[in-house]
Formats: structure tokens, C-alpha cells, sequence
């Protein structure tokens, strides 16, 4: 792997680029970017209502990260990254992002407006049962849904223990399989269920 | 409904299954985040730290003797910068939990860690660049496994939405919370520092404070500057979706936003069309 962040520093005329041996902590933060950057863009993408707010947060997660690098754990890197989203994430709902000058390329690139189809009316009631669940249930969910977590690596997201991931999940499946079939049979609107709280 | 049934209907909901907001994310880009989060200072190691709290334990005891003076202004050695040494963070007790409010976001942060030591809370504050209008603000937050149960307010309610001042960070943490915790905090830039938090560019003590800039020619934003004492080393310019960086604009652009890249430094948004 090129080592961007070496290059460009090296670069800088500070040293030269043939000579100096690239930052190992440079070099490992570069990996874990590279390999992560666009995982973590999506999951930001998916949770905001305007794509082109994602380019702050995203370099919010790996500006955490690149300050905590000692504290990635190496096997379950990219579910530590969805944690800290998570946590940037929900002070962007309360109205705490800055704006970041490291993100100003990115958010150009995100300024598109993306294409909205109208989805068929399964999916519309499932995603109106989605809506009722509370935000942890519903993000339990969308982590193994939509990122694709297995356990193991959603409770590395959530800072739990795996038994205590499984649990949760469970729950949270069994709610919405409640809410689904409850809606389906009364062709009634749910009431908001109670859940597991962020 | 089975297990499988469940998670097959959530994921026909992911709402970028056809289009992947990656795709559209240049090299360039990814690049320049990379680059620029891997110039930003990274956390002081411990031994330094603690050479800094060495350095302070005397100005401490000066400062208990002066019990009557509020706030202690020294010079810290090996740093130009002053420090006010005041009481860094307010602690009250709220049944099972502690509310920790940030009075004095100009404080060293080794000041803030000292005291959330002291309750045997291993949650530590830092403070970085940021522009005048996020400073004091708590823009940014790390944790540890169970730091979900750590809640981020601010005093009054509401004020870093709508832009007031003053503005207090407060933290309500449990009391028996055994996790770890990084909490940032915007400071004043230094001069020629990097900003990592900023601000609406016309935002309370910003560079372009009180003024309509949107849709201005580039000529008239820039003689606001200039009086105001900011300089443009840059601008972005998008143009069929490919954003370029050139050093120069004709006056005539139209400005679209901006943002303050270091402490006397604005980069501006333009556009030859309005």
C-alpha cells in the first residue's frame, strides 16, 4: 500500500522521502482509512436525511479515531468505527456538528441530490414498523440488516458483551416481528413501542 | 415471520441499495481528509503530561495561598500562550449522577484531568482549534464501552442550535461510571494554526459576522476581509461535479460560503454563476 500520509509529509521537505521510514502510526492509521472510509461513509449516509451532512461526520469518526488510534482494536476495527459514528452521530441530532475544513472535497462530492423511488407498499409498512421502533432497536437492527454485522461485531459496535449483543438483537427482532404482524392483522397504524433506549 | 424473512425485508430498505454514495466520492477527496486529520496534533504523550502538571504545582499552591483571586493569569514555560488557572470545571451532584459543566474552556486541559482524577473518573477533556464561534463548545466526544450512559447538554438549553453566548458544555455522568471518556473542546486557534472545528463563516465572531455574503462578488467579500484583517490563500470551485482548489478567483465570482482554515485565513466557496 502507498503510504499517503508518509509521502506527503516527507514531501514537505522536512525530509527526504527516500530516507525517512514511513510512520508506523501514520502507516496504520492510512490502512484503516483506506479500507474503512467508504463503510463508514455509508453508514453515516444511511441514518441522515441530507447525504451531503455526512462528510463532516465522517471525518468527525476518523478524527476520533486518528486520536484514539491506540484504542482500535486490530480484529473488530471497522464495528469500533461504527461506534464512535454512532456517538458523532447522535451530537449531530442534537445540533452539535461543526463544520470541518477537512471535509469541504467530500461534501462537494455528496452535494448531489440522489434519485428517490417510491417503494412498493410491503416495504412502505415495513418501514413505518421501522419508524415505531425506539432508535436503539431500530439501530440494532439496520447494523445487521444494512452493514451486515454478526454478532461478535455488533457488540464491538456497541460496547457490550457478544451474549449481551445477542439479547439485545433478539429483542429488538421480536419487537418488530410483533409491531409487523399487529399491523398486518388490524391494518391499523402502531402505537410507538416501547424499547431498549440510546 | 422467521429470523431470515425479517432481516430480508429490513435490508430491501437500505435506502442507498441503488445508489452508493461512495461512488461518487473522488479520490481527491478521500485524500485530502486523509492527509489533513493525519496533520492534526494527536494527543500529548503521558510523560509530557506530566511535566506539565510539574510545572503547574507551584503556581497551585501561589494560588491557594491568593485564595481571594478568582482567576490566576500566568505564564507557563515553554509556552507563549497564557492560561487562566480558575476553577476548570464546575462539579454538582444530581442523586446517582454528577453534572460537570465547563466554565472555563480557556483553561489547560491538563487542568480538567487533574480534577476528573480527583473523583477517580477516568474520562479525560482535550481542547483543539477551533473558530471564535464553536470555542468553548464541545464539538466532538471518544468513549470507551458503556459511555452511552454519559449525557452531552449545554446551559441554556438550545443555544448551540440557535448560536447564543454564553454557551456552557455539561456533561451528566453516573456516579459509579467505570469507563473511559475523551470529551473535546474547541479553544482559540493559535496563530497559523490548522482549525478542526469551525463555525458558520458568519457566525458570532467569525470572520464574516453580520454580513450577507451569499451571492456578493468575490471583489466585495474580499475588501470585507481584508479590513477585518483575513487574507484568502484559496478557494474551491465546483464545476460539473469536479471541485478544484485554485489560488485565485476573478472578482467577479460570486461566493457561495466559506469557512475559516487557520486563525486569520479564509477559505471561500465561489462560483462564476450565481
Amino acid at each position: 500500500m502507498t503510504h499517503l500520509l508518509t509521502r506527503t509529509r516527507t514531501g514537505s521537505g522536512e525530509a527526504s522521502p527516500v530516507s525517512e521510514p514511513p510512520d508506523p502510526r501514520l502507516a496504520r492509521f492510512e490502512t484503516l482509512f483506506t479500507c474503512h472510509h467508504d463503510d463508514v461513509l455509508r453508514y453515516v449516509v444511511r441514518r441522515l436525511d441530507v447525504r451531503e451532512d455526512a462528510a463532516d461526520l465522517v471525518a468527525e469518526t476518523f478524527l476520533v479515531a486518528w486520536r484514539r488510534l491506540d484504542d482500535v482494536p486490530d480484529k473488530q476495527a471497522l464495528p469500533w468505527l461504527y461506534g464512535v459514528a454512532r456517538r458523532v452521530l447522535a451530537n449531530h441530532r442534537r445540533g452539535e456538528t461543526r463544520r470541518h475544513g477537512l471535509a469541504d472535497k467530500l461534501r462537494d462530492d455528496l452535494r448531489t441530490e440522489p434519485p428517490v423511488a417510491e417503494p412498493a407498499l410491503e416495504l412502505q409498512h415495513a418501514a413505518e414498523v421501522l419508524r415505531q421502533l425506539s432508535d436503539a432497536d431500530r439501530e440494532l437492527l439496520s447494523l445487521v440488516a444494512w452493514e451486515g454485522l454478526d454478532t461478535t461485531q455488533l457488540a464491538a459496535a456497541l460496547g457490550c458483551s457478544r451474549n449481551s449483543a445477542a439479547v439485545r438483537l433478539h429483542r429488538a427482532r421480536r419487537r418488530l416481528e410483533r409491531l409487523m404482524d399487529q399491523t398486518t392483522t388490524s391494518g391499523r397504524q402502531p402505537a410507538a413501542v416501547r424499547g431498549e433506549h440510546a | 415471520m422467521s429470523k431470515h424473512e425479517t432481516l430480508d425485508l429490513l435490508r430491501s430498505l437500505d435506502p442507498i441499495a441503488d445508489d452508493d454514495p461512495a461512488a461518487a466520492v473522488q479520490d481527491d477527496s478521500r485524500q485530502e481528509m486523509l492527509t489533513r486529520i493525519g496533520q492534526t496534533p494527536t494527543p500529548q504523550p503521558i510523560a509530557r503530561k506530566g511535566a506539565v502538571r510539574r510545572r503547574l504545582v507551584p503556581v497551585l499552591v501561589v494560588g491557594t495561598v491568593v485564595a481571594a483571586a478568582a482567576v490566576l493569569v500566568v505564564e507557563r514555560p515553554g509556552d507563549a500562550r497564557q492560561e487562566a488557572l480558575g476553577p476548570a470545571l464546575s462539579f454538582s451532584s444530581e442523586g446517582d449522577y454528577l453534572r460537570v459543566r465547563i466554565v472555563d474552556p480557556e483553561a489547560d486541559s491538563a487542568r480538567y484531568n487533574k480534577e476528573f482524577k480527583k473523583r477517580h473518573l477516568n474520562i479525560t477533556l482535550e481542547l483543539m482549534p477551533g473558530s471564535p464561534s464553536t470555542v468553548g463548545l464541545s464539538p466532538a466526544a471518544g468513549f470507551g464501552p458503556n459511555s452511552d450512559n454519559i449525557e452531552q447538554s449545554e446551559d441554556p438549553a438550545g443555544c448551540v442550535a440557535a448560536g447564543t453566548f454564553p454557551c456552557v458544555p455539561q456533561f451528566l455522568i453516573p456516579k459509579n461510571y467505570s469507563g473511559e471518556a475523551q470529551l473535546v473542546i474547541s479553544r482559540a486557534a493559535r496563530p497559523g494554526e490548522d482549525i478542526q472545528f469551525g463555525g458558520r463563516i458568519d457566525g458570532r465572531g467569525e470572520a464574516l459576522q453580520g454580513v450577507k455574503f451569499k451571492n456578493m462578488r468575490v471583489s466585495q467579500v474580499l475588501a470585507i476581509l481584508k479590513q477585518r484583517g483575513y487574507t484568502v490563500p484559496e478557494y474551491r470551485v465546483t464545476v460539473d461535479n469536479y471541485t478544484s482548489s485554485p489560488k485565485t478567483v476573478p472578482g467577479t465570482y460570486f461566493v457561495r460560503d466559506g469557512f475559516l482554515h487557520k486563525d486569520k485565513e479564509v477559505i471561500l466557496f465561489a462560483s462564476a454563476k450565481r
